[in-house]
């Protein structure tokens, strides 16, 4: 437990989570880790280990590195939260309990990600097209509209074959009818538009670009997101815990220093 | 204009700091942060909304933050936090010589805080880092354990400010593609350098005492937090 709770113990896994992490920025868009990245991102990859024989060596060897020494970082929080900051009582110490339970609750959010819930990106759908998601429910497309001067600038780059690039922050010039049901009944329906999404049956739809096909009646098609993660509010809730724990820490901190010299 | 002020003002009153000329410092630290205000100023009137975004917007944000720390630090008689904090402003400017200097072509979308409060949140995150690498500098170079634990309560607030621009663009991304986290370049390197910040905020206390292992602890999260943020918005740019 000593061991486990020592504060150079804390220091070697975040310097090695410095270090990995970088090394994952710098292999973000490699052939070695890009197809692994999406794979995480739609969830289900560390519970069906048959995917984990189609990955490349190198980005697994990083996937099972980051988890390991992020479980091993989690560990020191806990057991240096509950014997330390346990045992030696004051407001700080409360307060800094507070913070490094909240950020473990964070890191334990992000790592449910990779076993519970999902997320599919940039699906494409038509008017009246249809997709089954993974947990049975189907999705469906009823209309996509554009405001007249972004249709044209759709229409006009499919019709040059050109890839249109994502706004880089999107301003919202329409919006998409969506509906989902289950084995025939309707769950619900609803309209989607940008920063505007549409939740229903512990879904969340968002609406993250369109594309066009051309012809003597133009098609507009909405490109979606769609997500299930049941622990977003859990989440949220902890992080603003870990700021709220922070900001009175800063403050009693100020505090202290005004009042006399402050700790190293 | 006001980046000639600015780049102008820092040098000089980084030089008057560190030669102990008060006068020199105060008037150069008073005129880079006038230049600093003119130029977030012009991006509000010209475009119609707070600056926040890109290279010249983000060198005056963190230009006008630091000056006014270094200037608080002036007022109170600690010259030479003040000149380090100077001196990285100084350091800051030239970084827009390789950009265009203008307001980045972005937009607010109508009612929606969280984007620009993410970038406002990290810019007060890179200017409080930089305010901590000067104050580490400054106890290194003899300041004291005075300027040492500022520089400890400024990452801490950094850290602080960087974490809640965390929080405000998870919700983002919330609202945008769906989920509080994306598997990307991006996401990864926050995570890189909040565990950096991380680091200088758990030195144990034998560790602490050495003046050059604290200095790089507390000094690496704002350099590495604004080479990285410069560098990505001047490579978007291109």
């Amino acid at each position: 437990m000593k061991a486990l709770s020592s504060l150079r113990l804390a220091l070697a896994a975040m310097t090695a989570l410095v270090l990995w992490t970088a090394w994952g920025v710098r292999m973000a868009f490699s052939p070695s880790l890009a197809p692994l990245l999406r794979v995480l991102g739609d969830g289900h990859f560390l519970t069906q280990p048959s995917q984990w024989a189609q990955a490349p060596a190198l980005g697994l060897v990083w996937v099972l590195g980051l988890l390991a020494l992020g479980g091993l970082l989690a560990i020191n929080l806990l057991c240096c939260s509950l014997t330390k900051l346990v045992r030696n009582w004051s407001w700080r110490n409360a307060l800094l309990l507070g913070l490094h339970l909240a950020v473990l609750l964070v890191m334990l959010a992000h790592g449910t990600t990779l076993v519970v819930g999902y997320q599919r990106q940039h699906l494409r759908l038509l008017p009246g097209q249809s997709l089954v998601l993974p947990d049975g429910s189907a999705l469906s497309l009823a209309q996509a509209h554009l405001e007249p001067q972004a249709l044209a600038a759709c229409l006009r780059q499919a019709s040059q074959k050109q890839t249109r690039r994502r706004p880089r922050f999107p301003r919202g010039p329409g919006w998409a009818s969506v509906s989902l049901s289950r084995e025939g009944a309707e769950l619900g329906q609803g309209r989607v538009a940008f920063i505007q999404p549409w939740e229903a049956d512990g879904l969340r739809i968002n609406l993250v670009g369109y594309f066009c096909q051309p012809g003597p009646e133009p098609v507009v098609g909405a490109i979606l997101n769609v997500s299930r993660r049941p622990l977003a509010k859990p989440f949220f809730a902890a992080y603003a815990a870990a700021m709220a724990c922070w900001l009175a820490l800063l403050i009693l901190d100020l505090r202290r220093k005004r009042n006399g010299p402050a700790q190293d | 204009m006001a980046y000639a002020c600015a780049l102008a003002g820092y040098g000089l009153a980084a030089l008057g700091g560190a030669r102990g000329w008060r006068g020199l410092a105060a008037g150069g630290g008073g005129l880079g942060l006038a230049g600093c205000l003119l130029g977030v100023i012009a991006v509000a009137w010209s475009t119609g909304r707070p600056a926040f975004y890109g290279p010249y917007e983000t060198v005056m944000m963190v230009g006008l933050w630091l000056g006014l720390l270094a200037m608080w630090d002036a007022l109170s008689r600690r010259l030479a936090v003040a000149a380090w904090s100077w001196g990285l402003g100084a350091v800051l400017m030239p970084w827009l010589l390789f950009t265009p200097i203008k307001a980045a072509p972005i937009n607010l979308i109508p009612g929606y805080l969280w984007m620009p409060l993410f970038f406002e949140l990290r810019l007060a995150a890179q200017a409080l880092l930089l305010y901590a690498a000067a104050c580490h500098l400054a106890a290194w170079r003899g300041a004291g354990n005075g300027a040492a634990a500022r520089g400890r309560l400024a990452l801490l607030g950094g850290w602080g400010a960087f974490m809640a621009g965390e929080l405000v663009g998870a919700l983002w991304s919330y609202d945008w593609l769906g989920d509080f986290w994306q598997w990307n370049a991006g996401f990864l390197s926050s995570t890189s350098l909040l565990l950096l910040m991380g680091l200088g905020l758990h030195l144990p206390p034998s560790w602490a005492a050495r003046p050059w292992l604290r200095l790089v602890v507390g000094a690496a999260p704002g350099v590495a937090l604004n080479l990285v943020t410069l560098s990505h918005q001047m490579g978007m740019g291109s």
